[in-house]
């Protein structure tokens, strides 16, 4: 479902010169899978997430999603994404019913069919109560469920997660999570970044460790261990990092 | 292009800034109170002021008695009253007087303080009493003599204004509107335009627009659409506010007068709408491009600022007398719109010279587009943080 070959996305900055942000990367993810990418700050994670959701383009290698070519088709690739980012915001002026609605305009979904599915992940998420009411008047935990829903309007076959639990409280982590899980349930192909081990250990069916822009290892946990010689993933990515003995 | 999401995205921005105080602030509320208070209040002052000063200017101070009953008798007929007073220097800058004369060897001195208004006007009358007087004596000499009045005007001057009611009227809110809707345009337009670019950076929910299937065009088109029916909007409050001012007494004096023929009909006021269309988009595309480079909000003030700042220059000198439409003037943006304003409310516009502003502004604003385009698909723009 998502192919990544060799892409890479080099860039020149002023201070430091050429930055090759992402570097020769290659994984696979599978329909019904979640796949990790570990990787301390600046490692790459999130660039590596924003070409395949085709906000940046690719200066080298290829890489499909859902079948469809991040350069050739990148308006098919966006139309089979959710893009949910922990930093992301929400328009404060507006609902979570009116949010929803305009998202799923943008993908063009038909307006009966989008009403339906508002409505429906306005009850599976249980924000009845604060559907029509603007969004800067919401707490944390209902803006984040506003934003997951966001993310599903169009039901998309493949969902790429930036850190987005970062900054949340335990119990509203805790609806990512399990929204996570029911995605993986229902054959979406999620791509998970993050930093926190615990998460990635418990969602993750593989994950790949990203640092200096290159993709360390990649595989599942028993994989990791195997390769390393370590038990806990926190011990695997210190290892991989060079920051501990292997 | 798909218009239907260049729809979805503009009706977003539209509901968006319709909500937000601060835009309505900046695009109602400063046209529509602001604009009216400051010129009705600025007519009822200055009309407040030419009154109290005419109040004032009673009294004229004088170095010794009268001596002339002619003097006499034209400085009782223009209601000054004469207060003998020995220093008329200081008399007069202590207010205890509002003008003074005096008189040595046939020659008369009139001391005014030209700073202010009441001695100016008492100077003004104590003049025309001194001509009254000096005019019976040459009458009365030439009578002496056996020569006729006419002796001194062999011919007459009257002047005559050729342009009509109309065209004064025209004149002074052609100045005016030039100015003021130009600027207005400008600074109403870019907080709308903040908003939905650096503001959305800032508040990180640009992200989520572009991971949708609406191309970066399809954005900047719903998006700048937005903020041009912010900025006309605002062009369209400051047009009707001024008006209502000027017409309900804004200005003093014969300028009040002359208002009276500031052209208001349908085809004059559709002309110089359809004249700022171009304007709006050409200004909201410019600010667009400039605010989504901004990290965030503050830092796009103090980028659109001083583009509001320029753009008082040519919009104050299209607007000023003197300043005719010629083919070259109309290639000048913001400097063409004002001049061709003017030029419709005077209710001397050619066909020509419309086409060619409203073609080189069309031209401008879809050069300014495409920049604001551009600048939205360059990655270091979109996401420097």
């Amino acid at each position: 479902m998502v192919t990544v070959r060799g892409l890479s996305h080099t860039f020149e900055d002023k201070k430091r010169g050429t930055v090759r942000a992402v570097d020769d990367v290659s994984f696979e993810v599978a329909p019904g899978e979640i796949y990790g990418l570990l990787g301390p700050n600046g490692a790459g994670k999130s660039t590596a997430l924003r070409l395949l959701a085709t906000m940046l383009a690719p200066t080298g290698g290829s890489a499909t999603v859902n079948g469809f070519d991040l350069v050739q088709q990148p308006q098919q690739v966006r139309r089979s994404i959710g893009f949910l980012a922990g930093e992301t915001g929400l328009y404060a002026r507006m609902t979570p019913r009116e949010t929803l609605m305009f998202f799923g305009r943008l993908h063009e979904t038909p307006e009966d069919a989008l009403a339906r599915r508002t409505d429906e992940l306005i009850t599976r998420f249980e924000m009845t109560d604060f559907a029509d009411t603007r969004t800067d008047k919401l707490s944390t935990g209902m803006k984040q469920k506003t934003a997951i829903a966001r993310t599903l309007v169009h039901d998309p076959p493949v969902l790429i997660l930036d850190e987005p639990t970062s900054a949340l409280d335990v119990p509203t982590a805790r609806i990512i999570e399990q929204t996570v899980l029911e995605a993986r349930r229902a054959g979406r192909c999620i791509l998970y970044s993050t930093h926190v081990m615990e998460e990635a250990e418990y969602l993750c069916d593989r994950i790949g460790v990203i640092h200096q822009g290159k993709l360390r290892v990649s595989g599942t946990m028993s994989e990791l261990r195997q390769a390393t010689g370590k038990e806990r993933l926190r011990e695997i990515f210190l290892t991989l990092l060079g920051m501990e003995a292997a | 292009m798909r218009l239907k999401l260049v729809a979805t995205i503009y009706r977003k921005e539209m509901t968006d800034l319709l909500r937000d105080r601060r835009t309505l602030l900046s695009m109602v509320l400063l046209p529509l109170v602001a604009i009216p208070a400051i010129i009705l209040g600025a007519g009822k002052f200055m009309a407040m002021s030419e009154k109290k000063s005419s109040e004032e200017a009673t009294s004229i101070g004088i170095t010794a008695p009268v001596q002339s009953p002619e003097l006499a008798a034209a400085l009782e007929r223009s209601g000054l009253k004469t207060m003998v007073v020995p220093d008329l220097r200081a008399a007069i800058e202590s207010r205890k007087v509002s003008a003074g004369v005096e008189e040595a060897a046939g020659i008369y001195r009139l001391l005014a303080d030209r700073t202010r208004q009441a001695s100016g006007i008492a100077s003004d009358r104590l003049q025309a009493s001194l001509n009254e007087v000096k005019e019976q004596k040459v009458l009365a000499t030439l009578a002496a003599r056996g020569l006729p009045a006419e002796a001194l005007q062999p011919f007459h001057v009257t002047r005559v204004n050729v342009a009509n009611e109309r065209k004064m009227g025209g004149f002074i809110f052609g100045t005016i509107v030039g100015y003021v809707v130009v600027l207005l345009m400008f600074s109403g337009g870019m907080y709308p335009t903040i908003d939905m670019t650096a503001g959305e950076k800032e508040r990180r929910t640009l992200e989520a627009l572009l991971a949708t299937p609406s191309t970066r065009t399809e954005i900047v088109l719903g998006k700048m659409s937005a903020a041009a029916t912010a900025t006309y909007t605002t062009a369209l409050m400051t047009m009707a506010s001024l008006v209502f001012a000027l017409k309900n007494g804004g200005l003093p004096g014969s300028a009040k007068i002359m208002s009276g023929g500031i052209p208001l009909d349908g085809f004059s006021m559709a002309l110089v709408l359809l004249a700022l269309l171009p304007l709006a988009v050409m200004a909201s595309s410019l600010m667009m491009a400039i605010a989504v480079t901004a990290r965030g909000f503050k830092e796009a003030q103090s980028y659109l600022t001083p583009l509001v700042m320029m753009v008082i220059f040519p919009a104050l000198l299209g607007g000023l007398p003197g300043m005719d439409t010629n083919p070259l003037s109309s290639l000048i943006p913001v400097f063409n719109t004002s001049q061709l304003i003017k030029s419709i409310l005077q209710g001397d516009v050619k066909v020509a010279a419309f086409a060619l502003t409203f073609g080189a502004n069309l031209v401008f604003a879809s050069l300014a587009f495409a920049f604001s385009v551009r600048t939205f698909n360059r990655e270091s723009v979109l996401f420097r943080t």
